[in-house]
């Protein structure tokens, strides 16, 4: 059985909490050294200070209003935040589709918008209006706005954060600073103060924020990086997902005190004489910002009530990732020039035409340096079939899912929380799995000697993240006998008495169904058969016909076994290695491919997360049909 | 859930980046192993046998398979200062595929292989741009992707792909001794294209039931998706099918008695527009010839066609025919009228007169003095029904 070890080794640096598996290849198991969560030191950044103790304890307790609280945590932050989040395409935050955790997703473009410092005549303050109205006042409006919130809890939160939020601070001041001095048009900017010296232990003031009001007519000349609000009326403000306050007027119960939020005047710190790699990378970016986030460290040095909150815990890696991407994208599409988009032609051809040139309209160009951008998979779908060509075809297809139960998981897990609380552990547990199985596959040579590999790693099944993966053998150990294929591939029942452990094992993640017309399933088609094709048929011997999967051998052996309240038997086995089955303990599909046919529909698999699926939506307003891109599927 | 209808006549521009981001769909896991930077594909192969552990961990940051550039005779990508100096094309930088050339003339070995195979045997040196003899190590090489309808270059990357020791590109045009006009001929003689037969044979199926406006859709289909060896020659069987609504239709666009040229011309302008329509190529593109005429300034106000189209002689017997039949009233206006349009005193006149006076009588029989006595100039002035009227 394969077991990673328990989540107790520190990194020297910043103390995040690392399995031993995760240090760096050129570390050494008795001085390990973590790459993922600072760099070896290289970032070092605030610490998430502790919040007051009566607010922490509601991240904490395990009975009363607290329990509440924190299942219904998004109605809460929703309720407090100074921010909407808005996106033309967007399907509302929590999606529940069909078995296993509820995961937070969003679709689409996903930004922050911001509305103006006072409310209009006659309309109901929202967001960050309520700041300036009067404590109680507020607090009624939010409890009119969130029927379903505690009492108690809200008012509670609502002190908290007039204590300690200086946001709060910040619009109050303005609110009174605007209202002594009448200026006609102003623009009130958030800001923070360039020189206040922030690095590393140096605690900031909480004070370093500043609202700045200034008129109107130099609106011209402001950068992308502020955030301008405007007395009254207009339409809400897109906020720019490098303000520092991004993420803590949107989330303002997990940063309450306003702080530890990245800048992009945040400098590496070089511990080692020899700074690594060039001078441009002098400033830390946002993505090695949110790695040194997302790694728990222990309670003495950090607090880690980001980690208990569940689903705002989910909402907050959605939205910073989509933040970062959102960055990046932008820069694709601010330097065309340097990407040089119009040598992807289009553009070169219109001219040749002679034809007006705004009538074309420019291609913009998403490059294949993208990481899973449209031209990236390309590529790599290019690369794997040249490899196809190279090896004349490939072995073996193993689809590797996630097990939520894996005892690394249930361990991690802070008290009195469930999977999907722990997004980040499960996507960690699972990335050193992988890591293994190749380990296995390639170095260890569980199939025999293998030459080469592809994967795709794919999350939409209930966020539960997967692996397609095709393994290439050297030809002396090719699966190309019946006995060599059962030798590693079976999808029958083991003996109950022979490998009680193994059975139970099939019993669990090897079993498909049961489906059909009694039995509701996901794989249905529109005729009520299974989409896969279970239950497959008996097959006496295994059988390689040349032009699909191979059929290995499903005997009927009468065994037959209670499986989610239904009777089945050795048809709807999938089919599974007895080896990586038990040192595995997840669902692990193996399929032994040959011929031509079967590697299409692998290659159509490897490339399809590219293909944008279009599915229809019935609109809300009754009868009227809508069309979305739903995702890469 | 919102509708974006599809961008239907509009001219096409494809942001890649809002695609994408239409596309997303991103849970937390997913968000979280991103934010880590872990690979979401990857491809790999350990191409020496019994690699240590080391090399192999250095393997998986850089995959073994080069993709090799194709491209067409100085087409190579240009490298600009960006400081403006330099701005000359520097047209003899050396790309992986004029090495290519180069290498098979220097060394002997270099000659057996194929591209692709290439890379097996030599390293890419990207400091000094050669290819240099390898001596550890082996990486496999692909060819870059190339659409079927890319033209030119896809036929050069399928001489790329059968033929050893090219030497230059004028290589990629010879067989057998042979230097033939394009690549696409080269390939022609070298037997890895078909001849069109096909094609005819769809279309000769397709003319007979069907109308110009169906076959030149179906045409356009041919073109732009199924890459035919000789486009012209198939233009040139079956325009006069591809056209046969064009004759009657371009009278109604105010071309009166146009001839056989002037409707294949226009014919192939219908072409280019649907072909632009679908798949924003030009007509050169998919190796045809473009449209003579300016088809797009021609048809562009209809109006103007319309009232330009009157023949002078035609208004001259109208004008005659009418003059006699004006009443003393309109023949005084008449008069006036016409002594201040010859003598260019651009006066201004008002006629009034209760309903069905023959005013508009009177204004008709001015347009045809003033189109037979000005030719072209007439429209300018006064047009048929097109009036003010004062009652």
């Amino acid at each position: 059985m394969h077991y990673l070890g328990k989540l107790d080794y520190r990194c020297q640096h910043c103390h995040a909490l690392h399995w031993l598996s995760e240090r760096l290849a050129s570390s050494s198991d008795c001085n390990p050294q973590f790459g993922s969560c600072c760099l070896r030191g290289k970032v070092s950044i605030d610490f998430v200070a502790h919040l007051p103790a009566d607010l922490y304890d509601y991240f904490v307790s395990q009975e009363g209003d607290p329990v509440e609280f924190r299942s219904h945590i998004r109605r809460y932050n929703k309720a407090f935040a100074f921010t909407s989040s808005g996106g033309p395409w967007r399907l509302d935050g929590t999606v529940f589709d069909g078995r296993g955790p509820p995961t937070y997703k969003i679709q689409g473009e996903l930004y922050h918008q911001i509305g103006p410092l006072r409310l209009e005549e006659g309309r109901a303050p929202l967001y960050s209006q309520l700041y300036i109205c009067h404590p109680s006042d507020a607090l009624e409006h939010r409890r009119n706005n969130n029927p379903q919130t505690c009492p108690d809890t809200m008012a509670f939160l609502q002190q908290c954060l007039l204590d300690c939020n200086p946001f709060v601070a910040m619009y109050t001041q303005a609110d009174a600073l605007t209202r002594a001095n009448p200026v006609p048009d102003y623009r009130l900017r958030l800001d923070f103060l360039e020189a206040t010296d922030q690095r590393h232990y140096n605690l900031p003031t909480t004070h370093g924020e500043l609202a700045a009001i200034i008129p109107s007519d130099i609106d011209t000349c402001i950068g992308s990086r502020n955030i301008l609000i405007r007395e009254q009326g207009g339409p809400l403000l897109r906020i720019t997902e490098i303000h520092p306050s991004y993420v803590a007027l949107h989330f303002p119960l997990l940063a309450s005190t306003g702080q530890s939020v990245w800048r992009h005047e945040l400098r590496y710190t070089f511990t080692t004489a020899r700074p690594r790699g060039n001078s441009k990378h002098e400033f830390i970016s946002y993505c090695d910002f949110l790695k040194h986030r997302l790694h728990i460290r222990p309670f003495a040095v950090e607090s880690d009530h980001y980690f208990r909150a569940g689903f705002l815990f989910q909402e907050y890696i959605v939205d910073s990732w989509a933040a970062a991407e959102h960055s990046r994208l932008e820069w694709f599409r601010h330097n065309q020039h340097t990407i040089r988009a119009e040598l992807y032609s289009g553009l070169v051809d219109a001219l040749r035409e002679g034809l007006d040139l705004s009538t074309v309209g420019q291609k913009v160009i998403l490059p294949s340096s993208f990481t899973s951008g449209p031209r990236f998979v390309q590529k790599c779908l290019q690369d794997a079939l040249a490899l196809l060509r190279i090896y004349k075809g490939s072995d073996l297809f193993i689809t590797f899912t996630a097990n939520p139960a894996w005892l690394e998981i249930t361990e991690s897990l802070l008290p009195g929380q469930s999977t999907s609380d722990r997004p980040d552990i499960v996507a960690r547990v699972f990335h050193l799995k992988v890591a293994s199985l190749l380990d296995d596959i390639m170095i260890n040579q569980a199939f025999g000697e293998a030459l080469a590999y592809v994967y795709t790693m794919e999350y939409q099944k209930c966020g539960l993240p997967h692996i397609h993966l095709i393994v290439f053998l050297h030809p002396s150990a090719r699966l190309s006998t019946p006995e060599r294929v059962d030798r590693f591939i079976s999808t029958e029942f083991p003996d109950e008495n022979e490998n009680l452990d193994l059975h139970n094992l099939v019993k669990t993640h090897m079993v498909h169904g049961p489906c059909g017309v009694a039995h509701y399933s996901p794989c249905l088609n529109d005729k009520k058969e299974c989409s896969k094709g279970f239950p497959k048929p008996f097959q006496e011997e295994t059988e390689i016909s040349g032009v699909s999967y191979v059929k290995t051998r499903r005997r009927d052996s009468g065994v037959s076994v209670s499986v989610r309240n239904a009777c089945l038997d050795n048809r709807s086995v999938v089919s599974y290695s007895p080896y990586l089955l038990q040192r595995y303990r997840a669902h692990i599909n193996v399929e032994c491919t040959t011929g031509f046919n079967a590697i299409k529909y692998i290659y159509k698999v490897c490339s399809r997360s590219w293909l944008s699926v279009l599915c229809f939506v019935e609109g809300f307003r009754g009868s009227t049909f809508t069309k979305a891109p739903i995702g890469r599927r | 859930v919102t509708i974006n209808a599809g961008s239907g006549g509009e001219a096409q521009s494809r942001d890649e980046i809002q695609l994408y981001l239409d596309a997303r769909y991103v849970g937390s896991v997913e968000a979280y192993a991103r934010s880590m930077g872990w690979p979401t594909h990857r491809v790999h192969c350990c191409s020496n046998k019994r690699v240590s552990v080391h090399v192999m961990r250095l393997l998986q940051e850089c995959p073994p398979i080069k993709q090799l550039q194709v491209h067409l005779e100085n087409e190579q990508r240009v490298t600009f200062r960006p400081d403006g100096q330099h701005t000359l094309l520097n047209l003899t930088q050396d790309t992986q595929l004029t090495e290519f050339f180069k290498a098979n003339q220097r060394y002997r070995q270099a000659r057996e292989l194929y591209y692709v195979e290439f890379p097996t045997k030599f390293v890419w040196n990207t400091k000094s741009f050669e290819w240099v003899p390898r001596k550890k190590l082996t990486v496999f090489g692909r060819l870059v992707y190339i659409p079927l309808n890319a033209g030119e270059k896809f036929y050069a990357r399928l001489i790329l792909s059968v033929a050893k020791n090219l030497q230059s590109f004028e290589d990629l045009q010879r067989f057998n001794g042979t230097l033939y006009g394009t690549i696409r001929e080269a390939c022609l003689a070298r037997g890895l294209l078909e001849d069109d037969g096909e094609w005819r044979q769809t279309l000769d199926e397709a003319k007979r039931f069907q109308t110009g406006f169906i076959l030149r859709a179906l045409f356009v289909v041919i073109l732009r998706d199924c890459v035919p060896a000789d486009p012209l020659a198939l233009w040139h069987e079956y325009k006069v099918f591809l056209c046969d609504d064009l004759s009657r239709l371009l009278p109604r666009l105010g071309f009166c008695n146009a001839s056989q040229d002037l409707v294949e011309d226009y014919g192939l302008y219908l072409l280019k527009q649907i072909l632009m329509w679908g798949s924003n190529r030009t007509m050169t593109d998919v190796g045809m010839t473009a449209p003579t005429h300016d088809w797009d300034s021609l048809l562009s106000n209809p109006l103007l066609q319309d009232h330009l189209q009157f023949e002078p002689e035609d208004e001259e017997r109208l004008l005659l025919e009418t003059v006699p039949l004006l009443n003393d009233d309109q023949r005084i206006a008449f008069n006036h009228v016409m002594h201040s349009v010859l003598s260019d005193q651009k006066r201004t006149f008002l006629v009034v007169g209760a309903a069905g006076a023959g005013k508009t009588f009177l204004y008709k029989t001015l347009c045809h003095a003033v189109r037979s006595i000005f030719r072209c100039l007439g429209h300018m002035l006064l047009q048929s029904g097109n009036l003010s009227h004062f009652v």
